[in-house]
């Protein structure tokens, strides 16, 4: 696993993969949602919270 | 892909010219995990003045994932105009799972040793090398590792990244050791907009062409599909 993004604004491929692939069902649907929205803090949160990844 | 104009006149558009070309050229990764690091280094050595010895030049790479533990990169020989029995007894010689190998007939991933089937096709690759261009042959290479790393890593799928080997003098090198170049790197980013935008646009197909994606772990098609509906 990567272990930081380093890019604002952009995130890894493989780390959304890892994030879908580690979400719970609900957790899942929060991502979807705040992508969807273009939520980037809830989308940093739920990064943090599910990988524990500090995106910029 | 990032690339500069340093890469237009690196190994890639070199390689590109033998992939494009008629002429032969074989790939061998140099990596044996059973035996120790300097026992693989003084063989790669021994390769290396092998093939110079039989009078072919070759490119020196390395290429490999990026993963937990940094790069696990592992060295390789592209080698211009070696015929496939040439390559062919180098792998069974150095005891390697396969080798690549392109001529006339096709452009395969061979058997070298007696688990992989000596001389057996294992996998084929495009022959044709119309339309290809220098922006490709780091994907290519990417494909080319994963089928000959493919014993060693099951099942993962890092980033990829490849480096050619800088030529330093013989005392550079007995001194700081050999000098590598990055010239590929997989570019994983995946605009977070872009993504929000395919998400809310994306037909049922699409979305489950996302989900299939995202299940097989395959960062390329996916970041082609979302970028797709961006275009």
């Amino acid at each position: 696993m990567i272990k930081e993004a380093v890019y604002k604004g952009n995130l890894g491929t493989m780390e959304y993969f890892q994030l879908i692939q580690k979400a719970s069902k609900k957790e899942e649907k929060e991502i979807e949602k705040a992508v969807k929205e273009g939520d980037w803090d809830t989308y940093k949160k739920l990064v943090k919270k599910i990988l524990g990844i500090n995106l910029k | 892909m990032k690339f500069n104009s340093y890469l237009k006149e690196s190994s890639l558009s070199r390689i590109l010219t033998h992939i494009k070309g008629n002429n032969n050229f074989g790939v061998i990764l140099f990596f044996r995990k059973e035996i120790p690091d300097k026992e693989n280094e003084d063989n790669y050595k021994e390769l290396v003045s092998i093939v110079r010895s039989m009078g072919y030049g070759f490119i020196p790479l390395k290429g490999g994932y990026i993963g937990d533990e940094g790069f696990f990169a592992e060295k390789s020989l592209f080698i211009p105009n070696i015929k496939r029995k040439e390559i062919i007894d180098l792998g069974i010689k150095y005891n390697q799972f396969s080798v690549i190998h392109k001529n006339d007939n096709n452009f395969a991933l061979i058997g070298t040793n007696k688990a992989a089937g000596v001389g057996k096709i294992l996998d084929t690759f495009k022959t044709d090398g119309k339309g290809i261009d220098v922006d490709d042959v780091g994907d290519m290479f990417k494909d080319f590792f994963s089928s000959l790393l493919k014993e060693f890593h099951r099942n993962k799928k890092f980033l990829f990244r490849m480096d050619e080997k800088i030529e330093t003098s013989m005392y550079y090198e007995k001194k700081h050791g050999a000098k590598w170049k990055n010239i590929f790197m997989e570019n994983d980013e995946l605009d977070f907009h872009k993504l929000s935008k395919f998400m809310n646009e994306a037909s049922e197909e699409q979305m489950s062409l996302y989900r299939q994606y995202i299940k097989e772990q395959k960062p390329k098609e996916f970041k082609n599909l979302v970028e797709s509906i961006n275009d």
